[in-house]
């Protein structure tokens, strides 16, 4: 089973990388070579190099035919936006795209992950005035809910898109929602987090209001009086006080009663400040130190357990502000290497990607280790081989690449569990609507499975509605199982009075948008007993991303039944095998840049 | 923030975020996580090193510190376990 294994390996790593073996980058080649297990990977050069020469082969093939499908996918869809830029987005082209790599197949955990909602985030997360918009693949499979949860996602969606205004939350929340879905709002985000569960008890609440949710603009100036009185709106006093972090988390109780301090409005930090601790400490699992010097009470919650190392903190913390006599404190076996810039390099990390910046992705042994033959990998290796793909894009295509979007592996885990609020921050500073694609990497924890989304043009769902719906197709076997909603169901009533209208283009503001489709695209499977899935789901980003448009006007196509044969060739399903050692070389080459790297900087 | 804590670098409260879990710690701009993060791990009684922690989707570090970031006061930093997957089907 997944978890088990899981706890193995990490056993079997921790006591691998305790020895210390891998050290220089003769290990490295060394380790490289050694293998008792060589089911998959080769890895003598002229392997890397036939790899190499038949990843160059790949891309070079289809150059002419995408020239062709351009045009096709342009006029194709109705309504086309005229443009010859094939990345802008196009009426009409709003996919969200499942390409899921399952061993086994089983066509539920799509329903219960490919979807939540992934649009709900991209609809709402920009900061661009624009009306949120929702579906999730539940909606797809099992219409009635999905109709009528969707006004309640709407109005949520609506509540933090405006939060994302910096604005004073209060009015703007009179304004646009009517007091018991607010009010409703404010009961979901304190129960539970707004997406898994939209459809149960509390979706009764908001029926046919929620739909106006986005009416009554007229009266932004007037007094948020509703809001104000409501004595059950605690979580949404206290959103405005500044920024998600400030969101409850998921499992609180509603607090009775709102502190006054907590609805400052968030420019003013200091207040927020010192309002944090009285709301916070009330959620039993936080702790606070309001200030230095301040020793703090115990405090109950199951956080408790671990009580000297709680102890621990305060002593470090009270002790005093400097540096030297904290660490002091921490005992030896905490100490962790600190590696990174500056420091002496430590043997355990190979380098970082890119070698300089925030936010790079670290690749040591740990991840060298994973890439070994029938082990499982993990996010880190995962998000290094996306990066390397869009370098590897960007060195072809630079406009190509900017319009690419790569989320974070744990992007989708924060948003199945935690919901919205949570996962905005992987996407905060970035607009995705004005890319073209994103790449969505899907772990699922317990199947211990890595899976992928791709949404193409997310900011079509501002375009025209298609002219006919897209069917869905489940992965197994491509049987038709549903019709996505139409786009007419998500209309909102008079948007245009809406604060968070488009500004940039007026037109839009008639109101309808198109529910992005959802197209489960067949892809070879991993054979039965492999471990490759996250190589699989490296491997078909790598192959779209060579030539996406051949791929959303020839595969990509909800109706299209592909032998299974040309399936593997468009795939290239037999470079899969080599993935493990073109990363293995790449990390092998990048490690020896990066030493060299640092040895003259140091020098 | 207000001016009169401008002066002595005032500390900058940090909510960590672990699967909904909150835990809240003050830290000084211009220090390096790494006691933060040892912390963290101490406090959902966690190995040294276990956690991977982002900020805004970045990975972030030991030495990589809040000013850095650009981190304000109030800002939620994730922690997450190391997530594998291989696909193994699963025995029936």
């Amino acid at each position: 089973m997944g978890p088990q294994r899981q706890s193995t390996e990490n056993q079997s790593v921790l006591g691998d990388t305790a020895a210390g073996t891998w050290e220089t980058e003769d290990a490295v080649v060394r380790i490289g070579m050694r293998r008792e297990d060589n089911t998959t990977t080769a890895e003598s050069d002229s392997d890397v190099s036939r790899a190499i020469h038949r990843w160059e082969r790949y891309r070079a093939r289809p150059r002419v035919q995408e020239e062709r499908n351009a045009s096709v996918v342009e006029s194709g869809e109705d309504g086309g936006n005229g443009t010859k830029d094939v990345l802008a987005p196009k009426p009409g082209g709003g996919v969200v795209l499942s390409v899921a790599v399952i061993g086994d197949s089983e066509p539920c955990s799509l329903a219960a992950l490919s979807s939540r909602s992934c649009f709900s985030i991209w609809a709402s997360c920009r900061a661009h005035r624009r009306i949120p918009i929702l579906t999730t693949a539940s909606s797809f499979l099992h219409v009635p809910a999905a109709v009528s949860s969707l006004p309640l996602c709407l109005a949520i969606l609506t509540l933090f898109s405006i939060m994302d205004q910096d604005e004073d939350l209060d009015t703007l929340m009179a304004c646009t929602l009517e007091e018991d879905v607010a009010d409703s709002i404010a009961k979901i985000m304190c129960f539970s987090s707004p997406f898994p569960r939209p459809a149960s008890s509390t979706t009764s609440h908001v029926d046919s209001p929620t739909i106006k949710s986005s009416i009554a603009g007229s009266s932004r100036s007037s007094h948020p009086r509703s809001l104000r009185e409501t004595p059950r709106k605690p979580p949404i006093a206290k959103l405005p006080t500044t920024r998600v972090s400030r969101f409850p988390p998921s499992n609180c109780q509603p607090m009775a009663k709102p502190t006054q301090d907590a609805r400052q409005p968030s420019r003013k930090s200091a207040g927020a400040i010192i309002s944090k601790p009285s709301s916070i400490r009330r959620l039993g699992s936080t702790r606070v130190r309001s200030s230095c010097d301040t020793p703090m009470a115990p405090i109950p919650g199951p956080l408790r357990s671990g009580v000297e190392n709680t102890k621990g903190w305060m002593a470090c913390s009270e002790k005093s502000p400097g540096k030297s006599a904290e660490v002091e404190n921490v005992p030896h076996s905490l100490s962790i290497r600190a590696g990174g810039a500056g420091a002496v390099p430590d043997p355990e990390i190979k380098f970082y990607y890119p070698f300089s910046g925030i936010g790079a992705v670290k690749i040591s042994t740990r991840e060298w280790q994973l890439l070994e033959a029938n082990r499982m990998v993990n996010d880190s290796v995962i998000e290094f081989g996306l990066r390397l793909w869009l370098d590897e894009v960007r060195a072809d295509d630079p406009h190509l690449a900017d319009a690419t979007i790569i989320l974070s592996p744990f992007f989708f885990t924060q948003l199945s569990e935690q919901g919205y609020a949570a996962a905005r921050r992987y996407i905060n500073p970035v607009d995705v609507f004005t890319k073209a694609f994103i790449i969505v990497p899907i772990h699922d924890k317990k199947r211990s499975h890595w899976f992928l989304a791709i949404v193409t043009y997310p900011g079509s769902i501002f375009g025209a509605p298609p002219n006919s719906y897209t069917t869905l197709f489940s992965v197994k076997g491509a049987q038709r199982i549903g019709w996505a909603v139409p786009p007419e169901t998500v209309q909102v009533a008079q948007p245009s009075n809406l604060p968070c209208v488009p500004g940039s283009s007026g037109k839009e503001a008639e109101g309808i948008f198109m529910l992005p489709s959802e197209v489960h695209v067949k892809v070879p499977q991993q054979p039965a007993r492999s471990l490759d899935c996250g190589l699989y789901l490296l491997h078909y980003v790598r192959v779209f991303m060579a030539r996406p448009l051949y791929f959303l006007a020839d595969v990509f196509l909800p109706n299209k039944l592909i032998p299974a044969n040309e399936l593997d060739s468009i795939w290239a399903v037999d470079m899969i095998n080599d993935m493990r050692s073109t990363l293995r070389t790449k990390i092998s080459t990048l490690n020896e840049e990066w030493r060299l790297q640092f040895a003259s900087s140091n020098s | 923030m207000s001016e009169d804590q401008e002066d002595v670098k005032p500390k900058i409260t940090i909510v960590i975020d672990f699967e909904g879990q909150h835990c809240t710690v003050r830290v000084r701009p211009g220090a390096t996580f790494k006691k933060l993060f040892e912390v963290t791990e101490k406090r959902f009684g966690k190995e040294p090193g276990t956690f991977k922690f982002t900020f805004a989707g970045k990975r972030l570090y030991p030495h990589n510190t809040a000013a850095e970031l650009d981190m304000e006061d109030g800002d939620t930093i994730d922690a997450h376990l190391e997530q594998l997957g291989g696909g193994h089907p699963i025995p029936r």
